[in-house]
């Protein structure tokens, strides 16, 4: 099976600008650099733009002399560019003196296609916790649990009797349901 | 070992351990959470896995908090507090939480907040929301959708490592004016099992509720805030 993400023709299509290959980067690391990001503890505003400067970091490596020399660690290099912009914000963040807070708003704006994305994926966790519950309820009311007091999962765990190890083994479960779950005709 | 047999290496292990699943309950440590996140920002199967749990958690949170409603008698107005329909989940939360949130209400009695909630039946509802550093928290700010019918309670746990002198919560509406603001103690607001505060009735809008940590030099900086939505 085929584990790697990238290849050398991916690379080189990125580095070429291929408006498709560059709409799938961007996609692709949405999600992991946000999370790598929210569990540094950064804003979610700077995250952003710790995703900017990462994005710009990584096409100036692209066009480099050097270039990406593994197009299978390229989601490695991308990790630690990420990383080295994260410790640069942090850095100049703490020598500015922040002068008033810059809380905002969700936009609100989400475009038609998230928008049916979003719905789609209530109604799959709908049915992972509908599936749940006929199998075992108590599964249910953990996984219902993680999702509302995900900080206390020690509590969680104390309340419904089970270890840690239960916990993972639950949310196992429950991804695999989740992705069985899918279906296109729902959006 | 190249690169390929580790990164092989790598998949195979964090599949016995379940490694995805425990980054994304945020059971890694700083130092194993690194090493995941530099396996599976190149794996395929791994990654996969993260955004599909990832999305998961955040729109259940969502499908949890904000059911499909289901058809409920009226219930009629009366003095005494109602059910906690959260009560099953949390149960140490309302006392745990009465301090911290008498803290928030005491000397911000805004006429806004009495005037909206004179005629209506006090209910508390717990709200638990996430805070910034957790990974299970997903892809974006949930905000919060309130039928403002009655009171509104919202739990808060923080978790960052970073220590203020003095917490302030800020309630704002959507032209950033501040309609109420109230100091916290590191002591109530660093509570193992969160603090709480209560929002009364508010009319139809949108609303930013934030938790800043207060610096030495009197400067805020953000820790967590909620978007909530007023219908």
């Amino acid at each position: 099976m085929d584990l790697f993400s990238f290849d050398d023709a991916y690379i080189r299509r990125l580095r070429d600008g291929d408006p498709a290959t560059v709409g799938h980067y961007v996609e692709y690391f949405k999600v992991p650099l946000k999370m790598k990001l929210r569990r540094r503890g950064m804003r979610p505003e700077d995250i952003e733009d710790v995703i900017q400067t990462t994005h710009l970091k990584v096409f100036q490596q692209l066009h480099s002399a050097g270039g990406v020399r593994d197009s299978h660690a390229f989601g490695a290099m991308v990790h630690t560019t990420c990383t080295h912009a994260a410790q640069e914000f942090e850095r100049k963040r703490r020598e500015t003196v922040e002068l008033e807070p810059d809380d905002n708003f969700d936009s609100g704006d989400e475009d038609v296609l998230r928008k049916l994305i979003r719905k789609e994926t209530r109604l799959r966790v709908r049915r992972v916790l509908q599936s749940m519950a006929k199998e075992d309820k108590r599964d249910a009311d953990i996984l219902t649990d993680l999702f509302i007091s995900e900080l206390d999962k020690d509590a969680i765990c104390r309340k419904h009797g089970v270890g840690r190890d239960y916990l993972r083994v639950l949310v196992h479960r429950a991804l695999k349901k989740f992705e069985d779950e899918y279906d296109p005709d729902d959006s | 070992m190249n690169h390929d047999e580790a990164h092989y290496q790598a998949h195979e292990k964090a599949i016995a351990n379940l490694t995805a699943e425990s980054y994304l309950l945020g059971d890694l440590s700083d130092a194993e959470a690194e090493a995941f996140e530099k396996h599976y920002f190149d794996c395929r199967v791994c990654s996969d896995t993260i955004r599909a749990g990832a999305a998961m958690f955040a729109i259940g949170r969502e499908v949890v908090v904000d059911p499909i409603p289901e058809p409920q008698p009226i219930p009629a107005p009366a003095p005494v507090p109602a059910p906690l329909p959260f009560r099953k989940i949390a149960p140490r939360w309302m006392a745990l939480a009465a301090s911290a949130m008498l803290a928030f209400l005491a000397g911000t009695q805004s006429p806004l907040f009495q005037t909206a909630t004179a005629a209506l039946p006090v209910m508390e509802i717990a709200i638990p929301v996430g805070t910034i550093d957790s990974v299970m928290r997903g892809l974006e700010d949930e905000k919060i959708d309130v039928r403002f019918e009655r009171d509104q309670s919202i739990e808060i746990v923080i978790t960052t490592t970073q220590r203020f002198p003095k917490y302030r919560m800020v309630l704002t509406d959507e032209s950033k004016k501040v309609l109420k603001s109230s100091d916290l103690t590191p002591k109530q607001a660093l509570r193992e099992d969160g603090f709480a505060v209560l929002l009364r009735a508010l009319p139809a809008g949108r609303y930013f509720l934030a938790l800043q940590g207060v610096r030495k030099d009197g400067n805020p900086q953000h820790i967590v805030g909620k978007a909530i939505v007023v219908q």
